[in-house]
């Protein structure tokens, strides 16, 4: 039995997440377009933490870290806070995906 | 191989799609090898409007596993992340069935309409001392 693998993240649990944008008022038509995930269902490693998603997310909308915040029920989410303590703190028992929230800051009034 | 090892080990990869994703389980189908990352042949059949014969002939070198339905919900169940109800209730504990499992890969989540973003689990350290 080879162990030498059993580490890597593509072999852990998988959760399924949907991330919803949280826009504000204040943005524009485009903006919102621009700065809201096309593809809004996703799957990763149940190791994956907060700061991973955020950095992808970034990635996917060409922002900026510091202007991408994740949100459960409307409270920010701890950075080092993984996607297994996230399930079992507020999705247990709860059918997949388990559904975030996500805000993009204005780049300017940082 | 071990240049694919090397680039996996310390990556997490994130599969984004625009339609729910099809139910994945982390199932151990063989002694030889840990728990893996595995569909349903029938869920990706339905999602990609196939036959098996068709997609078995069209990807051939995708191999599929075959584990007995009461093992796998056996296996399945015991997932903090299948606790609701309604994930398993389609499987039955005690059939001989046997059912048909293909491993998640990049090139299976392209085939269902997913886009797949890696992030090096050290890029944020990395990153931060060079902003």
């Amino acid at each position: 039995f080879d162990h030498s693998k059993a580490h890597f993240y593509r072999y852990d649990e998988q959760v399924s997440l949907c991330l919803e944008r949280q826009s504000s008022s204040s943005s524009t038509g485009r903006d919102k377009s621009k700065l809201t995930l096309r593809q809004k269902f996703v799957r990763c490693s149940a190791r994956a933490e907060v700061r991973h998603l955020r950095r992808v997310l970034c990635q996917r909308l060409s922002v900026e870290k510091q202007q991408v915040q994740m949100l459960f029920n409307n409270e920010s989410l701890p950075d080092h806070m993984t996607m297994k303590q996230l399930w079992l703190l507020h999705w247990f028992g709860k059918a997949q995906p388990l559904v975030l929230h996500y805000t993009i800051k204005d780049k300017q009034t940082r | 191989d071990d240049e694919e090892d090397l680039q996996q080990r310390g990556v997490f990869e994130f599969e984004f799609s625009d339609r729910p994703l099809l139910p994945c389980y982390n199932i151990q189908v063989s002694l030889s090898q840990g728990p893996r990352n595995w569909l349903l042949l029938s869920d990706v059949l339905k999602r990609l409007k196939m036959s098996a014969r068709a997609f078995r002939t069209a990807f051939a070198h995708i191999e599929v596993a075959t584990i007995a339905e009461a093992e796998f919900y056996k296996q399945a169940s015991l997932s903090q992340l299948f606790s609701s109800p309604e994930e398993l209730e389609g499987f039955l504990p005690n059939s001989k069935e046997l059912l048909d499992l293909v491993e998640i890969s990049g090139e299976l989540a392209t085939l269902l309409g997913s886009s797949v973003e890696c992030l090096d689990s050290r890029w944020e350290p990395v990153a931060a001392a060079t902003s």
